[in-house]
């Protein structure tokens, strides 16, 4: 009875493993390995170029690693030696310190859920550039357990990989992510309030996760020992990997008043840190421009802020021409999960 | 990868993950293995992603290649003695098999008794339900070849006293069930 044994044989197998569910950090562990790997690639192309550039592009200048005491520099300052000029903040400065006020004074909505309205958009400058909206979606994040869900828009043209060709899959029209996904209320307000302790806990954050992916791509790129045996790809500054992570945390919605204070305060202290006043969102409401590129892998990262609020609205990230764009249209906080918004 | 291409790539992993993770521990025959080679296969997709178009298709010849790389590896290390765990040596179709923790013990040691060939030929056309052509493409060799190897693997599998009981009891319930509602 072939048909039956194999009927049979099937169904063992899906009975055996139907408790079997994918670690939702696997993905997660995934991409950010492909961003560093991409860079560290790209980094040891242009190496010889980057050390002759001397880029100075700094507004901001910083004693180095302490982050506490900034100090003004000009373009091409981040070499000289300080002559214990007295502490005078700059214009970017004392727009940091205006955000790091009004985030202080702006009190955390309650409500278990945080609800986020995005939309996300990618503008690609590889074969053939095009500007492309991946869809609205709207993300219900569990700020007691981390988890969520995340509802997106797939009827919208241009949902997906982007490529349209045949076999491209479709995004699901509901993702969920299991708790821990996103940091917890209490794992964020577990963090240091203190500038100079949040640079601190930021800092080695950074380079931690820098270690794992530099040992990762160490075990990948193991075949070519010999041919990197003198290559020493450059380490990003510490301002370098301070900035990609405050950047990161800013982003997150529920952060308490203290904290998304505090990391205005790591900003202002963090060299090459750029403040745009006057600027606007991708869809024109007033906001506050913060950018950095990147002293090693040439990306600039920008987030724009709410001026009132202190909230972040909207989020860059720019690499040689490409641009991806997050944009939250709204941020509200409810105790019931809300239905999908873009069904019936 | 940018992070529309990031979007894309969670969102296939968020619909195919846990019977991609399924599929590998069948293929290894081991839960450990099969969680190395699930993320090691995220890995090398999201490497290639921009460039792939069938990623199911692509996750599965990268999941051979890696159990085919293991297998030859393990050829070369030194024979150890391994310790499983007790199982409940008692009749299978007595037991409570709808359980898949226990289920999986029995199913993976006997899928262990098959060679790779055949384990992999019988996971991907009665597991991940692939037809003799496609696994004939994946595995370069005929469909001649996956039929007779797939017929082979059976008669093997139902020697295996542990399966035969899960057969024979799977069998039972059919039955009962045909009787029941006949």
């Amino acid at each position: 009875m072939p048909e039956i044994d194999e009927d049979i044989l099937r169904q063992l197998m899906v009975r055996s493993t139907d408790d079997l569910f994918a670690p939702s950090a696997a993905v997660a562990g995934a991409i950010k390995r492909q961003r560093r790997h991409r860079m560290r690639t790209r980094v040891i192309g242009v190496a010889g170029t980057a050390a002759a550039a001397g880029l100075a592009v700094g507004t901001l200048a910083s004693t180095s690693g302490s982050g506490a005491h900034p100090a003004p520099a000009g373009p091409g300052a981040s070499g000289s030696t300080s002559k214990a000029a007295p502490i005078q903040l700059t214009a970017a400065q004392r727009s940091l310190f205006g955000l790091s006020a009004a985030a202080a004074k702006t009190p955390r909505p309650s409500g278990r859920y945080v609800v986020l309205t995005e939309r996300t958009w990618a503008i690609g400058s590889g074969s053939g550039v095009d500007v492309s909206e991946i869809g609205p979606k709207t993300s219900v994040i569990d700020t007691i357990t981390g988890g969520g869900l995340t509802y997106q828009d797939i009827t919208v043209s241009g949902s997906g990989s982007g490529s349209g060709s045949a076999g491209t899959p479709t995004p699901p029209a509901v993702l969920t992510a299991a708790p821990g996904n996103s940091p917890t209320v209490a794992q964020l307000d577990a963090m240091p309030t203190d500038p100079a302790k949040l640079r601190a806990v930021l800092l080695a954050q950074a380079k931690y996760q820098l270690a794992q992916a530099n040992q990762m791509s160490a075990a990948k790129n193991k075949k070519f020992e010999k041919q990197l045996k003198n290559v020493t790809p450059p380490q990003p500054t510490d301002d370098d990997l301070v900035y990609e992570q405050a950047a990161d945390l800013l982003w997150e919605p529920d952060l308490s008043p203290a904290l998304r204070s505090a990391v205005y305060k790591v900003l202002a202290a963090t060299q090459g840190v750029i403040v745009k006043t006057g600027a606007a969102d991708s869809s024109g409401r007033p906001a506050i421009e913060i950018s950095r590129r990147d002293t090693v892998y040439k990306t600039v990262v920008e987030t724009f802020e709410d001026p009132v609020t202190g909230a972040t609205r909207e989020s860059a990230w720019i690499n040689h021409g490409e641009t991806d764009e997050d944009l939250y249209k709204s941020i509200t906080y409810t105790n019931t999960i809300p239905a999908n918004p873009y069904q019936g | 990868m940018d992070r529309k291409q990031e979007r894309a790539f969670e969102g296939f992993v968020a619909e195919s993950g846990d019977s991609l993770l399924r599929l590998a521990t069948l293929l290894t025959s081991d839960q450990g293995l099969g969680e190395d080679v699930y993320q090691e296969t995220l890995h090398r997709l999201a490497a290639r992603w921009s460039r792939i178009e069938n990623p199911r298709a692509f996750c599965r010849q990268v999941m051979h290649n890696i159990v085919i790389d293991q297998a030859r590896l393990k050829r070369r290390q030194v024979p150890q003695i391994q310790l499983v765990d007790a199982h409940d040596g008692g009749d299978p179709r007595t037991a409570d098999s709808t359980s898949a923790v226990e289920l999986r013990p029995l199913l993976l040691d006997a899928l262990r008794t098959l060679t790779l060939q055949q384990r992999t030929i019988v996971v991907l056309r009665y597991f991940d339900d692939r037809s003799e052509n496609e696994v004939a493409g994946l595995l370069g060799v005929s469909t001649g070849t996956v039929k007779s190897t797939a017929s082979r693997a059976m008669a093997q599998l139902r020697e295996q006293p542990q399966i035969s009981g899960l057969f024979a009891r799977a069998e039972t319930e059919a039955t009962t069930r045909r009787v029941r509602y006949a």
